[in-house]
């Protein structure tokens, strides 16, 4: 896994394009990691970082929420803005049991506050982008942009690279989502599915105040909530959902 | 001798160790045929540190020699537990060295009889820029056992558990000169001497093969005796080793407060293994030194615990020490009290978690029904129940605790305070939600 941190290449916006992985056909549940992308070469060593801030954030996922997710490199892969994750792709992800994709690229841009350097992370949350692809919200597939100095130091720099609360808040909402909408499991679903909903709502609050988050706890408190009059109206299931005293909403 | 016969006969060797104050160590076990030393309570594998490659050239091998001094430094701290063994592993991290093939083949086997007790304990050295980073996972069990406690109330029984028992820990800035101290460190620690010191002649423990086992014989300060066993007496002979650097070397427990935690998880599982309270205040001392100094030199943005993604590495902890507080408790209210604030304060860090909602809330119950003065009715903690189920369905223990709370709450047991018994006004919508919760608990 530490191989692929090393492998960045240098970008050029005419050669960026969406790559096959053929790690997704890796069996098992997963997160993919694009290639990071220094978009000029002085940039090298801040992609290395971010790319080894992505890696440690997963791996305390794996650690702490599930060490059955395998986490798996995408060389070469490098999305240019979530447009490229269009549905036909996003199926496929699904299909093989993708949860995540995490991409990111850095740049030195110049604007009227001066020169700086821009950090993008971008994830694709695989089956909000697909069950909601049409409608786009929320977001399944977005970037979020951070902002450094062109000399800021590596100890202010990494810890604001630290996402591990918000990557798991993703996978909580990717697990609960496919379990909602996973009709093969019945009424099995509703317990599980509200579960990974409320968790995700609940860690995403707290994870920073990042518009998409936000929008993305609505998401799951929404979707906790079908789950909750999914259980409610299904004649097989007979679980604590179905008692006067379970609500609809996450509570806190 | 061929490796796997070695491996075999130490195995048998150990085996036949009293179980009773068992010491026993090995160094440079192949991570591709993991062991534990069958007869002790308690087994701390360490495997090696995975490190980028940039730093080959330099330090090819101080991702292993780390997790070498993590073990000797661990056993400084937990010989007193008595009945330890530890094992540091050889290998490949990205390949055979992983924690779930490792624990796989651990707990797949026998070695690890039922309710002993594991900590592996494992990491990654990562660079950024010319800086370097250290981040330390573990993961403790016991064989077929839950990591739980039950509180007994009015004869009904509220059980909860421990939430995680995996736990990644603050990240650490390391400089290069601190791995070439680890390095000298090493050096130093790798060394059998005659007698316990420095200027005693010695024997280099081999840097290949391996695994090479010994029995702890005596501990004198910072140094240790190891005594071969089997094959190894094949070749090496009985010494000291310096497992603690000199005043002037990299003070490992100081740059790595986890060190401390896994002293407090193994004072823990060694309690829970043997059914006894003694290694419980060594461990919680320890624990409370790790929860005071695991800020410390790490790396993390936010001063918010849970924004900073390290709510487990302080909540389990906590949660730890409350249990620890029952087990030792003597039935007081201030023991109630004090484990009811360690909960607490772990469900505040991660309200997602049922069982974190399940042990503050069933904490709280106890400590309402030992206080004459409650300063909160029944009914409160009824809501933090039905919060944590409606959050988590298919929590079975909050729920099966959620039912065992409506009885008592409804049939208070004698002695109660006043303030438990509930009006009569809300008596028969209280019996409706038992009932209701009654059925779908109903196998």
């Amino acid at each position: 896994m530490a191989a692929w941190a090393a492998t960045l290449l240098m970008s050029c916006g005419a050669n960026a394009q969406i790559l096959p992985c053929t790690a997704v056909n890796e069996p098992g549940r997963k997160v993919l990691i694009d290639e990071v992308v220094a978009e000029q070469p002085s940039l090298a060593e801040l992609a290395n970082t971010l790319a080894i801030q992505i890696e440690q954030n997963l791996e305390q996922l794996r650690t702490e929420a599930d060490p059955s997710l395998r986490v798996h490199a995408c060389d070469a892969r490098r999305p240019r803005a979530p447009t490229d994750f269009k549905l036909d792709v996003v199926e496929g992800l699904l299909d093989r049991d993708v949860a995540l994709e995490v991409w990111a690229r850095v740049a030195a841009e110049t604007d009227a506050s001066g020169p700086h350097n821009k950090v993008e992370i971008g994830y694709l949350i695989v089956p909000v982008r697909y069950f909601e692809f049409n409608s786009g919200t929320p977001p399944g597939a977005f970037v979020i942009a951070l902002r450094s100095e062109p000399i800021q130091s590596i100890d202010d720099l990494v810890p604001l690279l630290n996402h591990s609360g918000r990557i798991a808040a993703y996978a909580a909402l990717a697990s609960g989502t496919v379990l909602l909408k996973s009709t093969s499991l019945q009424s099995r679903r509703w317990d599980p599915a509200r579960t990974q909903l409320c968790r995700a709502m609940s860690l995403l609050r707290s994870a920073g105040s990042a518009r998409t988050d936000a929008e993305l706890a609505s998401y799951a408190e929404e979707l906790a909530a079908q789950a909750w009059s999914g259980a409610r109206a299904d004649a097989q299931y007979s679980g604590f959902l179905k008692t006067p005293t379970a609500v609809a909403r996450c509570l806190s | 001798m061929p490796k796997l016969i070695r491996v075999a006969l130490w195995i048998a060797a150990v085996a036949l160790l009293p179980c009773e104050q068992v010491f026993a160590i090995a160094v440079r076990s192949p991570c591709d045929r993991p062991f534990v030393f069958p007869g002790v309570d308690l087994n701390v594998v360490v495997l090696p540190y995975s490190q980028p490659s940039s730093l080959g050239a330099t330090t090819p091998e101080v991702g292993t020699q780390l997790g070498q001094l993590v073990e000797f430094e661990t056993l400084l701290a937990i010989a007193k537990f008595g009945s330890v063994g530890l094992i540091q592993t050889v290998g490949d991290p990205e390949d055979e060295c992983t924690p779930e093939i490792v624990l796989g083949k651990l707990v797949g086997s026998e070695m690890l009889q039922p309710r002993h007790a594991l900590i592996m304990i494992w990491g990654r050295i990562f660079e950024s820029g010319s800086d370097l980073y250290l981040q330390t996972y573990l993961r403790f069990l016991r064989r077929d056992a839950t990591e739980n406690v039950e509180f007994v109330e009015g004869g009904r029984t509220l059980s909860g558990r421990l939430s995680s028992q995996s736990l990644a820990l603050a990240p650490r800035k390391i400089a290069l000169s601190e791995l070439e101290r680890i390095q000298q460190q090493y050096a130093t620690a790798n060394l059998l001497r005659a007698t316990p010191n420095a200027d005693a002649a010695f024997v280099r423990i081999p840097e290949s093969g391996g695994p090479y086992s010994f029995g702890i014989t005596d501990v004198r300060g910072d140094w240790v005796e190891l005594a071969p066993m089997s094959a190894t007496q094949n070749v090496l002979p009985r010494g000291w080793v310096l497992a603690r650097a000199p005043t002037d070397g990299l003070s490992l427990r100081e740059r790595m407060p986890e060190l401390a935690l896994v002293e407090g998880i193994a004072g823990y599982l060694s309690a829970r293994v043997r059914n006894e309270t003694r290694p419980l205040a060594a461990a919680d001392a320890a624990l409370s030194e790790y929860l005071e100094r695991w800020r410390r030199g790490a790396f993390l943005a936010e001063q918010d615990t849970a924004a900073s993604g390290m709510t487990l590495a302080v909540a389990i902890p906590e949660q730890l020490r409350g249990i620890m507080v029952l087990l030792r408790a003597t039935g007081s209210s201030a023991d109630s009290a004090a484990a009811h604030d360690h909960f607490k304060r772990a469900a505040t860090l991660m309200p997602y978690s049922a069982s974190a909602r399940n042990l503050s809330a069933i904490s709280g119950v106890s400590l309402a029904l030992r206080e004459r003065q409650p300063d909160r009715p029944p009914r409160q903690y009824l809501s933090d129940l039905l919060a944590a189920v409606n959050n988590d369905p298919g929590d079975r223990e909050a729920l099966d605790n959620l039912a065992e709370l409506y009885d008592l709450v409804l049939t208070p047991p004698s002695g109660a305070p006043s303030r438990w018994s509930v009006p009569t006004a809300d008596r028969e919508a209280l019996t409706q939600e038992r009932d209701a919760l009654r059925a779908v608990l109903r196998p």
